[in-house]
């Protein structure tokens, strides 16, 4: 009963947060303008205000729900084939490893939509030296993770930064890149999104029994008919992908993977059968309200989305990694 | 037919020292076999191997005549299940949830999931094994016996053909270690499972099991029927230690280590006629 309260509390919100992004930013739009230009296109509303409304605002807020889904449900699935909860691409480096390969593309000058490619290949051959490194994947423990990780990001990140340097004031989209930006959204930028998202989201729900299975650790998942090694590098690979997508789009955008999972977790329980479709949905809820603040809050100047995550994400992890209860042990 | 055998099996870490050297096992169906030994010997090893997690550099394991080489891992765990010395669960998972891994394996259609007949077996195993008041419960939050019992009724679940027991009752108490051994002989007498367990409790497992595997640094040093292997000689081979074997009224010997103080030499010569 508690649940069903919480699950409606979240739709609720959802659609609380889309209306009232609609309604807000440097130019003010009321609910009824909304209503015209959603549902009733006779409505002689300006066309400014449909510009703002199809063009600019709505199309953002679905790139942040997309991309918090995606991110929300990555970390999951990480921290689930790591067994630790602080486990999640942008703290074991994937992240890094996709802006990097973003930015490669982009000092090599391939077209835009090869970015995401780039950023792939780069995020698959980081994933799998990340799990050689562990052991095959085996449960990975904290120091590590973070040791790991800490590498990994330092040494692409000096790559990257390099760049910026020497591409000097054109630098902005690497900016966008290492700090999280979302207002470069357009429509098809999100059909672009949406089939590794539905894809990824189909793949881990097909197998939420045999990740379940995964937290009883490797030997007894085996014994239960898992094949392991090849389940835990085919969610990699898919994770890669998604990853490489949502950062080759809106940057790098930390947290999101570690904080929704947890507060689900403790929320809903650790079945995977609902901690993925409810991270996925939470996790587009917490970006598009943090999506929201960023564009708000110092308005009309906008913060890159990746600093208010950070500045949620950061804190939260500390005390993940200081407080055992809950969830996922390590 | 041999449900387990084992031939020339030798396995080792990573590290040149062979753990498992020159294993040789046959287990018959529907009995129920203990492997013993000391501490790091090789026990969990062993069973590791016969799971096929780890492959043997050398010689061959059969299940059912059929090699476990290049056998899938869905295919074994339809047959073979087991209960680990330790588990690794890291996930709050409930109890109930917990069970039904054991039905993974079974099931038919991935994106339907469970079927109804799954929830059924998991309730029934519940209800058998007096889990009832524990079912919603966190698993992590069980004591190490109460989990344990939660383990076995998760291997159950699998509705196996054979199951391996790594020290499946060091955590629980008497009554409890007595209900689940009952439990496995039970399963063996009736034809539905063949065993095979790790234990250390020597009285224990003279009481419940057919035939007796003393291992000792990586190889089986002796096998036979409880009656046969304890003997005076066996366990100081096996454990170094001095012991008296007394027997019960059913011939099942019964085992207590001569430095124990409580007994003295006189009062052992009573004790051998009670
Ligand atoms: N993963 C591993 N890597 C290297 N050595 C190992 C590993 N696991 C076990 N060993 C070593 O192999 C030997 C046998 O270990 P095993 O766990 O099979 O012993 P055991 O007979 O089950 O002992 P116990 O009665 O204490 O459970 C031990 O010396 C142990 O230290
Ligand atoms: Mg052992």
């Amino acid at each position: 009963m508690r649940k069903r309260i919480l699950l409606f509390l979240i739709f609720f919100i959802i659609v609380f947060l889309i209306i009232f992004s609609l309604m807000n930013g440097a130019v003010k739009t009321s609910l009824r303008d909304i209503m015209d230009v959603l549902f009733n296109r006779s409505a002689n509303t300006p066309d400014y205000i449909r510009t703002i409304i199809m063009d600019i605002r709505l199309p953002r807020i679905v790139m942040a729900l997309l991309v918090g889904m995606m991110l929300a449900s990555t970390g999951t699935v990480v921290q689930t084939v790591y067994q630790n909860p602080l486990a999640d691409p942008y703290i074991i480096g994937i992240s890094a490893s996709a802006t990097f390969g973003a930015v490669l593309a982009f000092i090599l000058k391939v077209p835009d939509l090869m970015y995401g490619v780039f950023a792939f290949v780069s995020c698959v051959i980081t994933s799998f030296l990340i799990f050689r490194l562990s052991n095959a994947g085996k449960k990975l423990n904290t120091a590590t993770l973070l040791i790991v990780g800490i590498a990994v990001s330092s040494f692409l990140g000096a790559f990257t930064s390099f760049a910026m340097y020497m591409i000097g004031e054109d630098s902005f989209k690497i900016i966008m890149w290492t700090m999280g930006y979302l207002g470069g959204a357009t429509w098809s930028k999100i059909l672009f999104m949406i089939v590794p998202l539905v894809f990824s989201i189909t793949v881990f729900l097909y197998f939420r029994n045999d990740l379940d299975l995964l937290m009883s650790g490797e030997e007894e998942a085996h014994s239960m008919g898992v094949n392991v090694s090849r389940l835990k590098k085919s969610m990699l690979v898919i994770t890669a992908l998604v990853v490489a997508f949502s950062v080759a789009f809106s940057g790098m955008i930390g947290f999101v993977g570690l904080i929704v999972p947890h507060t689900v977790r403790l929320l809903f329980g650790c079945s995977n059968k609902k901690l993925i479709p409810l991270s996925t949905i939470t996790g587009g809820l917490f970006l598009l309200a943090c999506d929201t603040i960023s564009r708000l809050i110092l308005a009309p100047m906008e913060i890159p989305i990746g600093i208010i995550t950070s500045f949620f994400g950061a804190p939260f992890f500390l005390y993940l990694a200081f407080n055992k209860k809950g969830g996922m042990n390590r | 037919m041999w449900d387990i055998s084992t031939k020339e099996l030798c396995f080792a870490y990573g590290g040149k020292i062979n753990i498992l050297d020159n294993m040789n096992v046959s287990i018959q169906k529907h009995s129920f076999s203990a492997v013993m030994g000391p501490n790091g010997c090789g026990k969990s090893t062993f069973i590791r191997n016969i799971l096929n997690f780890y492959t043997p550099q050398k010689g061959s394991i059969e299940i059912r005549g059929i090699n476990i080489k290049g056998m899938k891992q869905a295919e074994m765990a339809k047959i073979v299940s087991f209960i680990p010395q330790k588990s690794s669960l890291s996930a709050d998972l409930t109890v109930m949830d917990l069970i039904m891994m054991g039905r993974v394996v079974h099931i038919k259609n991935k994106w339907v999931g469970f079927a109804k007949h799954d929830k059924e077996i998991a309730e029934h195993l519940i209800k058998k094994l007096n889990l009832e008041k524990f079912a919603d419960r966190s698993a992590l939050s069980l004591s190490g016996g109460e989990f344990q019992r939660v383990l076995l009724a998760r291997a159950l679940a699998q509705e196996p053909e054979i199951l391996l027991l790594d020290e499946p009752t060091s955590s629980l108490d008497m009554k409890y270690c007595m209900e689940i051994m009952a439990i496995v002989k039970e399963l063996t007498a009736k034809k539905e499972l063949t065993a095979l367990a790790v234990l250390h409790d020597l009285n224990m497992t003279a009481m419940f099991c057919s035939e007796i595997f003393f291992m000792k640094d990586g190889s089986v040093r002796y096998h036979g029927t409880p009656q046969q292997v304890y003997t005076r000689e066996i366990i100081k081979d096996i454990y170094g230690i001095d012991a008296t074997i007394l027997k019960t009224d059913e011939d099942i010997p019964f085992i207590v280590p001569k430095t124990h103080p409580a007994i003295s030499a006189k009062k052992e010569k009573e004790m051998a006629y009670v």
